[in-house]
């Protein structure tokens, strides 16, 4: 027992000692990133400072984050932390005309645009770029502003606007980042002044409102003192980073962000939410959370396999620590955005797991005496790390936070959307157990299966059955046990969805390819239970199509989302 | 499901057909098997094919719609209620009914299975109540309309939307303007926010007044605030002589009243509308839809059409023809009641295109279709007529044809293609001769940038050449080209001079501030070349022959003007990397219109998906008469008057035909109008924001709510996102909205929206039947997962006998 628990304790202290390095490493990255003036700046006071961006009320460092993103994507180039290089480029545009910072997602459009661009040109017979820049635009994705002022580029960049089916929509996405980086548009973007008054749906105002309104303006009713002391503080800081004189400029920061909120104090955002949600940026959502999950699995996976206790000790520490931080990262979004976070794709994966991590967790502290211990800790780990390692990783999960659209207002979003992604969460661990089975089929295991299915298993389990199920049995009861709850509430969450839909679009079922698959998903599970009636070896074919069932709902959560329109299309 | 332990047959006997029928029917394989195809079907309905291909990028997947193939053209609605799939889901619930009521005991161990069972089957039920009564479409809803009367009763409504304009008796009124968020500042109302429409009213009478036009602003919330505007003057209430009156006294009342909406308009439906012209109303034909080698409607995913001269030829889309389609659309009660009409053509997403083709038509224009091929690949072409002035030249003049009569006509040409010349005179301080020197402006983009000065003789000034321009407007009616020149003084200072083709215009510029007088020791003067720089001529006047019919001049990058006798087939290569080819010429020409098919990359996904590009190709046949074709636009709403068209909902295109008996009718192509249970008023249209205010993005919406008002029980009832409301037996929600927009070209002054709701209609007769049915087998899923294990162990533990 003494030894579960040192190893237990372990387990713990390595995932909050990996955590503590994850996050002193990205907290010394986002201050003084750079070299030189960029590296004695401050900004920090900054982070308590609001941006009103498109409905929500932002921390800078959460606005400069997504508007950089849609420049940059998650390129960071020279290693400038957003919020100064969002200073920066609205300051000292001149830096940048040159810099490849606009980010072209697609590989094949690079390759184009670095061909044309190696081109010498017709008119003129201007020198084509080098090899090396040919090949980093290739890599990288990032070109700068001149090389698409080019006319080669312009030719390149006119075919694409062309295509509306392949590039139409990469190539708008160049043009907005071209715009976005001039810096008129940057600083009509950055409404940080608050309307007195506290009126919510008064809009907020950028640096030229404020100082071009009249004294008496209704939108800008703010007293002549204060409104020169923000000038002078705004203009400081342009004066200063003009002059790379970082001191001034962490004056004129602390000058600037230090009255705001007093000048609408209903209005304005508490400091302390600001911070965590600069501080979540900062932490680029916790999705590095995965490296805990890894460990987690590492030793379940032995504790399982082995039946080695100590092992599963401490992948069931590590795992329990993961899930905290995870926790942590669901619960930090729920608080700075105000809602609970499944509006989106990086929200629906990350919270849809975590789910599915807890109903892991719960099971295991009911199998925990029992033949399946391990087996539902892993299956949440797995999950954890498959899903914050695609948070982290794909760059389509976009991990900014934004407001919902109207429709998704609703108080069937929290019933119907959680039920259904926390089915497809077990589904995905029902599947972790199937593919082991599978692969100890493949190495030569018996053709073991539980007798008694679903939650029956857990109901039924005596303390004593440990030794005498084979893992055969305990890999099927513990696939069976997740498909019988994904099962309903796959069931359940499809109802919902039709109660929703009805009377939020007219009709309960639309046949939109989302509902479709929904639906599909659940018949593969449907023919699963009854098979089962009639094979023999039904632990294979019970792991065989609880994989192929996962297939199906990985399709219509990927596929369907991203390459068939419907309805759906936004979740 | 089956139960195992319970698995014999509780009608066992001796075999009979009968019974083999059953034990088919009961039989769990047969079942999976139907789950599976039924699967099977679901996927390739809705997702289609997926399959790898090899492309020039490698690897990449293709992906297909099956049921939009040319053999299917079912949408979703279509594809999941045919025949087949309503029989598979039939067999489904009856294998599952006769396998639960011979297999599964009743009892309360198997409770849980008889419930899902169960609740499969009503749930079955409820659907096809709900499927087979479904009808969904959409309405819009405008805000308000303008209602104007005069003492006599006459009485004239138009929508408040600009431009609308119309007669009442003597007056003639227009929409002005909307403002939806028009702001009060009457004392009371201050900060209050209302929808205004401003009415410019005409009284066109002789010796009319000075104030015969004046512009009455409309309040929908506020009408005690209606005042009338002088343009020019001001507020009417402000004006002295009206001694303080809002409004001038004219015997005309206009009102802005809410306007009822009676129809909407079912979705994926087809209809051509006829009426004569005159007429205000249409009447409607419905045309099947639903077409493939298993209907007989029209298609909607494929082009279908007789001959290949139906469209025009593009490159990248299939233009070669495929099956005619012969729909007949008959009605007897319309204006059309006597002619055969018939649906021959369809092209899912297309343009109508005028070109010209060759004519025998002697006064039809010569013709030459050009491509300009670059090296990299681009190809532009264009299309020349030397009579017609507005198609004489393309790419603002440079590219042209002309027509030449005399030989002289030539002459004059070639010495508009030479390049434009500046001079240089510079007096001499010392009192001896002027010294003079002429220069080719050769590229209108002037010297690059960095590029060294040249030396004027040696009189010490230095110059380099900036861009040229033409045509700039110098005054009424009055305009010249200026070239830009950096002139270096012998004393170092650069002068920037514009130097005009009229020397009165000359100005130069010191330094970076004020332009002035010319620096009187050098003079310039600039004598631009024609605009034209690549041109076709033809005619007597031109040296040619019958192989070679036309000739192309065009100015060199070296200034020189190069000629080159052509016929079809033939290229020049003008410029490095430009290539000229003549693909066509004829002496005579006459125009035609056709559509073009779009080409697929270039067809904009939501556009394709809402047919708003979609054409059909409608062929009248009076009797006693040739047929006569039309290719009718599709009209997402098909409204009485072009004015909906400014509102932004939809394109208003219908087409006239003159038929040989002396009627004229109009032709239109939209969806099928049903009658609302009652009709609906917009009372009001709210937005609710995020903090911070709507900022035309729509992740500043928070909701919207349409205020309707029900003519039917003069209920009135807010509908808004998530809320639907019932009104006379249908549902309404909200489908979207009037956003404002910008301009999206020229002659677009963009919307202010607000200006009308979009409101989704359905019925959902069946839905609670259906639902209760889910919710029944939703119930006996737990109850068999997680209740009856609980039963079991407890019955096990205590000896109970459930059985």
């Amino acid at each position: 027992m003494t030894k579960r628990l040192i190893a237990f304790v372990f387990g713990v202290a390595l995932v909050v000692a990996i955590a503590s390095l994850a996050v002193g490493m990205l907290l010394r990255s986002s201050r003084g990133s750079g070299v030189g003036f960029f590296a004695e700046l401050d900004l920090r006071p900054l982070d308590q400072m609001a941006v009103s961006h498109e409905g929500r009320l932002k921390s800078y460092e959460s606005f400069a984050t997504e508007y950089v993103g849609l420049i940059c994507g998650h390129a960071r180039p020279g290693g400038l932390a957003p919020d100064a290089m969002l200073m920066d480029m609205m300051i000292r545009p001149d830096r940048y005309v040159d810099a490849d910072v606009i980010y072209i997602k697609k590989k094949p459009m690079r390759v184009q645009l670095a061909a044309a661009l190696a081109r010498a040109s017709d008119a003129g017979g201007a020198p084509g770029i080098d090899d090396a820049r040919a090949r980093a635009i290739v890599e990288t994705g990032l070109v700068s502003l001149a090389l698409l002022a080019d006319d080669r580029a312009q030719v390149v960049l006119d075919r694409w606007a062309l295509d509306l089916v392949r590039t139409a929509k990469a190539a708008g996405q160049i043009e907005a980042a071209r715009q976005l980086m001039r810096p008129e548009v940057i600083a009509d973007a950055l409404k940080f002044v608050p309307p007195p008054g506290g009126d919510p749906h008064t809009p907020w105002l950028h640096a030229g409102e404020l100082f071009r309104s009249a004294p008496d303006d209704a939108r800008a009713p703010i007293p002549l003192a204060q409104k020169a002391q923000l000038r002078g503080s705004w203009e400081s800081l342009v004066r200063t980073w003009r002059a790379e004189d970082a001191a001034g400029v962490n004056a004129a920061v602390r000058d600037l962000a230090a009255p705001l909120a007093s000048m609408s104090p209903t209005l304005y955002p508490s400091k302390r939410r600001l911070a965590w949600e600069s501080a979540y940026f900062t932490l680029k959502h916790l999705t590095w959370v995965w490296v805990c999950y890894v460990i987690a699995v590492v030793f379940l996976l032995m504790g399982v396999v082995y039946r080695w206790d100590v092992a599963w000790a401490v992948g069931f520490g590590a795992f329990l620590a993961s899930f905290g931080l995870h926790t942590c990262a669901v619960g930090l979004r729920w608080w700075v955005s105000g809602r609970w976070p499944n509006a989106n794709m990086f929200e629906a994966v990350t919270t849809a797991v975590w789910m599915g991590a807890l109903v892991g967790l719960l099971f295991e502290l009911l199998a925990r005496k029992g033949a399946l211990r391990g087996v539902f800790a892993l299956c949440g780990a797995s999950a954890g790390m498959v899903a914050m390692m695609s948070a982290h990783f794909i760059p389509e999960l976009d991990g900014n936070i934004r407001n919902m659209m109207p429709v998704l207002h609703d108080l069937w979003l929290y019933i119907h959307t959680n039920v259904i992604i926390a089915s497809y969460a077990l589904i995905f661990m029902s599947a972790v157990t199937a593919g082991l089975y599978l692969v100890r089929r493949a190495l030569g295991g018996s053709a073991d299966f539980a007798q008694a299915g679903g939650a029956a298993l857990l109901i039924d389990q005596q303390p004593t059955d440990a030794a005498g199920i084979s893992k055969g049995a305990v890999l099927d009861g513990a696939t069976m046990v997740l498909i019988e709850l994904a099962f309903i509430m796959l069931w359940a969450g499809i109802g919902m969805g039709a109660i929703w839909a009805d009377h939020s679009w007219g009709r309960p079922w639309g046949w939109d390819p989302k509902e479709v698959f929904a639906l599909n998903t659940f018949l593969v599970f449907l023919v699963l239970l009854h098979v089962r009636f009639k094979v023999r070896d039904k632990g294979l074919w019970t792991a065989v199509l609880a994989l192929v069932g996962c297939g199906v709902m990985l399709f219509n959560w990927v596929v369907i989302n991203f390459v068939i329109a419907g309805l759906h299309s936004y979740a | 499901m089956v139960d195992q332990a319970h698995g014999q047959d509780m009608f066992a006997g001796a075999r009979s057909p009968r019974r083999s029928v059953l034990d088919l029917l009961s039989s769990v394989p047969l079942g999976i098997s139907l789950l599976s195809v039924l699967f099977a079907y679901c996927w390739l309905g809705s997702a289609g094919l997926f399959f790898p291909v090899w492309t020039d990028g490698g690897l990449a997947w293709r992906h297909v719609m099956v049921r939009q193939w040319r053999a299917f053209e079912l949408t979703e609605f279509e594809w999941f209620h045919t025949w087949f799939f309503v029989g598979l889901c039939g067999l489904i619930c009856l294998n599952m009914a006769v396998a639960t009521v011979r297999r599964i005991p009743f009892n309360a161990m198997k409770a849980g299975v008889w419930m899902i069972h169960s609740g499969v089957v009503v749930l079955a039920i409820g659907s096809v109540i709900y499927f087979a009564t479904k009808v969904e479409g959409d309405t819009p809803v405008l805000r308000r309309q303008v209602v104007a009367t005069l003492p006599d009763g006459a009485t004239v409504a138009i929508p408040a939307v600009v431009g609308a304009r119309a007669q009442v008796g003597p007056y003639a009124i227009e929409v002005a303007s909307v403002q939806p968020d028009y702001e009060l500042r009457t004392t009371g109302f201050e900060g209050v926010t209302d929808f205004a429409v401003q009415v410019m009213v005409t009284q066109p009478r002789a010796g009319a007044e000075v104030d015969t036009t004046f512009i009455r602003q409309l309040l929908a919330g506020h009408p005690q605030f209606t005042e009338d505007v002088i343009p020019g003057e001001g507020r009417v209430v402000n004006i002295e002589r009206y001694g303080g009156a809002a409004l001038l006294d004219r015997p005309i009342t206009l009102l802005l009243e809410p306007v009822p909406q009676d129809a909407f308009w079912v979705k994926d439906s087809w209809a051509l509308y006829v009426r004569e012209v005159g007429a205000q109303t249409w009447t409607q034909r419905n045309i099947p839809s639903g077409g493939g080698w298993f209907g007989r409607g029209l298609p909607r995913y494929n082009d279908s059409f007789g001959a290949t001269d139906d469209v025009w030829p593009v490159e990248g889309a299939d233009s070669s023809g495929t099956d005619a389609i012969d729909l007949s659309v008959h009605r007897a009660d319309d204006a059309l009641g006597d002619v055969d009409v018939r649906v021959t053509g369809y092209l899912r997403y297309g343009e109508m295109q005028s070109r010209r083709v060759p004519s025998a038509d002697v006064a039809g224009s010569p013709l030459v279709d050009v491509a300009m091929a670059m090296s990299d690949g681009r190809v532009f072409r264009y299309q020349l007529a030397a009579w017609e002035p507005a198609e004489r030249s393309q790419l603002e003049g440079r590219l042209a044809f002309e027509w030449l009569e005399r030989p002289a006509d030539l002459e004059l040409l070639r010495a508009r293609l030479a390049p434009g010349e500046l001079t240089f005179t510079v007096l001499s301080a010392d009192g001896s001769g002027p010294y003079q020197e002429v220069v080719a402006v050769l590229n209108e983009l002037g010297e690059p940038d960095g590029s060294p000065f040249k030396p004027i003789g040696d009189t010490g000034f230095t110059y380099r050449l900036g861009p040229a321009i033409g045509g700039l407007a110098v005054g009424p009616g009055q305009s010249a080209s200026f070239v830009a020149v950096e002139l270096q003084t012998p004393e170092g200072e650069v002068i920037r001079r514009a130097v005009c083709s009229d020397p009165a215009f000359t100005i130069d510029r010191h330094g970076v501030t004020g332009g002035g007088k010319p620096d009187a020791r050098i003079v310039t003067l600039y004598r631009p070349s024609g605009r034209e720089q690549l041109v076709f001529v033809a005619g007597p006047g031109v040296e040619s022959t019958a192989s070679a019919p036309v000739k192309l001049l065009w100015r060199s990058s070296g200034g020189a003007v190069l000629e080159q006798a052509m016929r079809a087939g033939d290229g020049v290569e003008v410029q490095p990397g430009m290539t000229l080819r003549l693909e066509q010429y004829a002496a005579h020409s006459g125009v035609q219109t056709r559509p073009m098919i779009v080409v697929p990359e270039q067809r904009d996904q939501d556009a394709q998906a809402n047919h708003t590009f979609s054409l059909i190709k409608v062929q009248l046949t009076p009797a006693g008469g040739p047929p006569i074709e039309r290719w009718l636009p599709f009209q997402r709403y098909v409204f009485d008057d072009a004015v909906y068209e400014r509102a932004g909902l939809s394109r208003f295109e219908p087409a006239r035909v003159d038929l040989p008996d002396g009627r004229s009718v109009e032709l239109a192509f939209g969806r099928e109008r049903r009658a609302l249970p009652t009709a609906v008023e917009l009372e009001d249209f709210v937005l609710t924001s995020h903090v911070g205010g709507f900022t035309g993005n729509v992740a500043s919406v928070r909701d919207w709510t349409s205020v309707l008002r029900s003519a039917g029980d003069d209920r009135v009832v807010r509908v808004s996102v998530n809320a639907p409301k019932q009104v006379g037996g249908v549902w309404l929600f909200q489908s979207y909205w009037d956003a404002p927009r910008g301009a999206r070209g020229a002659g677009d002054t963009g919307s202010p929206g607000f200006g009308f709701t979009g409101l989704g209609v359905g019925t959902r007769r069946g839905v609670v039947v259906a639902l209760l049915g889910a919710g029944l087998a939703c119930c006996g899923m737990v109850y068999a997962s997680y209740v009856k294990p609980i039963v079991r162990r407890r019955m096990r533990t205590g000896g109970g006998a459930l059985s």
